[in-house]
């Protein structure tokens, strides 16, 4: 424990418990001269530099912030314009940005021994920013916890349950980080154990890391890496795979998680299958928590997947598309591409729609994820 | 015998490194090919759209003075002459047209929810209806600025009559028009006048630049892109999964019945964007020995144009007949190939269009 101790941290997060999850909350639904919400993510431009960017619903450029390196994902702060966006994994960087002034509110460095690993999220009173890190040199999955009123100092640090941590959620409750450990051990960027890989979903105590529930894949399946996921108002997590073992393989890509139940894996019909080339870049639950939206860049899809009936629904085709964020309205979703278009999707009714954006947001190659952000 | 094809292939296979060593690309000179790109396409293509969004205004004005039936028939071929030539550079979504959102402004679409009928209906209704000058358009919605709000105008049901008799109608179609006129002279004045430089100015960053410029990415993309927005928004979205579940209200510039001519247009603009004018994207993917790709990406093109010869310029007949529609679907089959074709020539001029697939996380 740094700086604060455990048992003012465990007071504190009772704030954070009694603050309704506005997280999982998507954004207002589109109205076409209404700026009722913004597109954060993060862009890599021709010159191969790197950005925070933030549209607006006409597509306008809101905010464009150089970042250092890569970046991946994009979490919004519940009630302060700031977005943090996070390093790619190995990552030395998370920036903290108030995209109403443009200014850098924090650039945070992992503690010595660490690197950032791809996500973080901020708790639902905006206090916390938690996010996955990597112990080195043994490397071993760790959460972190910064104070956001204290600039964003280390407060709490503990084991992720495996290793590879990588996108993380918080329960509806407040009380526990859902993190994915994708079980696979890395140096640099280049993965070193993948015949022992072990990943597993595991449910964590916020106030000291306790595991309250762990789960891994059949021993068959251990090499699909669970690497992202959403989780919808009733708990269930969907989660977006990556295969790691022989590519002519066919396994399951996309898995849904209940509290107390084993994870079930589910399976695209084969075509679908193959086409997503063992690879799901990204997950997110619509609305009404009823569809599961899983990214498959490599095969030029979005998979849309029936939460209630464990299956398989359709697919779109978006060209290297892999950000994907939820609007209010059910069954609607934004995806966003390596190819710089963004598209609202209606996968009931089989269609996508192009948003077109301000040329220096469709120039960019947009990353990994899409973060949609409420404003009121 | 077996030593001698080995031999055969030991010498081909010199023979092509030895090739690929004597014969090095050239140097891709990305300026000629914007300047050709824009004198010779992008240029003419808005130099059209002012002329015939200013023919459209004048025969719209003119004709909402007498409001003959028999004449008619001159305002509907004014707007689709002006529609078709907004369809020959709808492709081009970067420039100045995205500023102030004019691509907008001239085509809101599609209108999932109906907002270009409840906008038309405050503005002929509503409190302000009558007056339609520049103050209006200042704070008018952008869905009736453009062709759509015409063609409501112009060929909803029962539109001649509304437009005889109800004078705001008319009104506001020949302000519309009027706008529309305005907004399509102020983009080819700004491609005229602002210098290719200019068009690619918009990163103020201090790293140096890369081997290929914005402005070429960007034709690159217009090209590449919008045929799979073709092929998807205007031809799939529309067909369904069968004959049976067809649906035209889908289709863009369904009211006009141009929504087969429009595609046609498109394509035709696209093929130019790729094979027209001097230093063209056909030409580089030669110079870079990419022949094969370019025989092919040329082919596609000829394929899906001459699919769609003989069709009517409406969907509608087309959706009803089993022979136009199967036909209809065979075209989504050659812009998926030529989709591809364009996306795997791509590397062989080191343009890079997507990397979630190539590098994810």
């Amino acid at each position: 424990m740094t700086g604060i101790d455990r048992r003012q941290f465990s007071l504190l997060l009772t704030g954070l418990l009694a603050t309704p999850n506005l997280l999982a909350q998507p954004v207002l639904q589109r109205a076409p001269e209404a700026q009722s919400w913004l597109l954060a993510s993060a862009a890599t431009d021709s010159r191969q530099q790197h950005w925070l960017v933030i549209s607006d619903t006409d597509g306008a450029l809101r905010l464009r912030h150089r970042l250092p390196a890569r970046a991946h994902h994009v979490a919004a702060h519940p009630h302060q314009p700031w977005v943090a966006v996070v390093a790619r994994r190995p990552g030395a960087y998370i920036d903290v940005v108030d995209y109403h002034s443009q200014a850098l509110v924090k650039r945070i460095e992992p503690a010595a021994n660490r690197v950032f690993f791809g996500h973080a999220l901020f708790s639902p009173d905006g206090r916390w920013l938690i996010a996955t890190e990597n112990a080195l040199p043994q490397g071993e999955g760790r959460i972190s916890i910064r104070d956001a009123l204290n600039g964003f100092k280390l407060v709490n640090e503990f084991s992720s349950g495996g290793v590879g941590p990588h996108e993380l959620l918080l329960s509806h409750a407040g009380d526990e980080v859902i993190v994915a450990n994708g079980g696979i051990r890395t140096e640099g960027r280049q993965k070193v154990n993948l015949d022992s890989m072990q990943p597993s979903l595991a449910y964590l105590k916020l106030d000291g890391g306790e595991i309250s529930e762990q789960w891994f894949l059949a021993p068959e399946q251990h090499q699909l890496s669970i690497r992202h996921m959403d989780i919808s108002p009733d708990g269930t997590v969907a989660i977006a795979m990556q295969y790691e073992g022989n590519p002519a393989d066919r396994q399951p890509l996309v898995a849904l998680h209940r509290r107390g139940q084993a994870l079930q894996a589910l399976s695209a019909p084969d075509a679908i299958n193959r086409q997503m080339s063992q690879y799901c870049g990204s997950a997110r639950i619509d609305s009404s928590g009823k569809i599961a939206a899983v990214s498959a860049p490599r095969g030029n899809l979005i998979t849309f997947w029936d939460i209630e009936q464990n299956a398989y629904l359709t697919r779109l085709e978006v060209r290297d598309g892999c950000g994907i964020a939820a609007t209010a309205t059910p069954g609607e979703f934004i995806a966003s591409s390596g190819t710089g278009q963004v598209y609202l999707l209606y996968p009931r009714d089989g269609l996508r729609e192009r948003l077109i954006q301000d040329m220096r947001l469709s120039r960019l190659s947009w990353d990994n994820h899409l973060c949609a952000i409420q404003v009121t | 015998m077996h030593n001698l094809t080995r031999l055969g292939q030991l010498l081909a296979s010199s023979g092509v490194l030895l090739a690929g060593i004597t014969q090095a690309a050239p140097v891709i000179d990305w300026d000629a090919f914007n300047g050709s790109a824009i004198s010779q396409h992008v240029q003419p293509r808005y130099q059209q759209l002012a002329q015939q969004s200013q023919t459209l205004a004048e025969t719209t004005a003119h004709w909402c003075q007498a409001r003959n039936s028999d004449d008619f028939a001159d305002v509907q071929h004014a707007f689709e002459n002006s529609l078709q030539a907004w369809q020959g550079i709808q492709h081009v979504q970067f420039g100045p047209v995205q500023l102030l959102m004019r691509n907008y402004d001239i085509q809101f679409w599609p209108d999932r929810k109906g907002i270009i009928g409840r906008q038309l209906n405050d503005a002929l209704q509503g409190p302000t209806a009558g007056t339609y000058d520049a103050e209006f358009f200042r704070h008018a919605s952008v869905s009736i600025k453009g062709f759509p709000a015409l063609e409501r105008l112009f060929y909803d049901k029962g539109a001649l009559q509304t437009l005889q008799q109800q004078p705001n109608a008319c009104a506001l179609a020949s302000a519309i028009s009027a706008t529309l006129a305005k907004t399509a002279q102020a983009l080819y004045s700004e491609w005229q006048t602002q210098s290719i430089s200019t068009q690619e100015g918009t990163d103020d960053d201090e790293a140096a630049p890369s081997d290929l410029p914005d402005l070429s990415l960007d034709l690159l993309r217009s090209l590449v892109q919008s045929i799979d927005v073709i092929r998807d928004g205007k031809l799939l979205n529309v067909l369904g999964k069968d004959q049976a579940s067809a649906r035209l209200k889908r289709a863009e510039n369904w009211r006009s019945g141009q929504s087969l001519r429009s595609i046609a247009t498109n394509l035709e603009a696209l093929q130019e964007l790729y094979s027209g004018g001097g230093v063209n994207l056909d030409l580089i993917l030669r110079e870079q020995g990419a022949t094969a790709e370019a025989d092919e990406i040329g082919a596609l093109f000829s394929q899906a144009r001459s699919q769609l010869e003989g069709m009517p310029d409406d969907f509608a007949p087309a959706l009803q007949n089993a022979s136009t529609y199967a036909q209809l679907r065979a075209v989504s089959v050659t812009l998926k190939a030529l989709d591809e074709a364009l996306y795997n020539a791509m590397p062989s001029i080191n343009a890079q269009l997507g990397f979630n697939s190539r590098d994810g996380d």
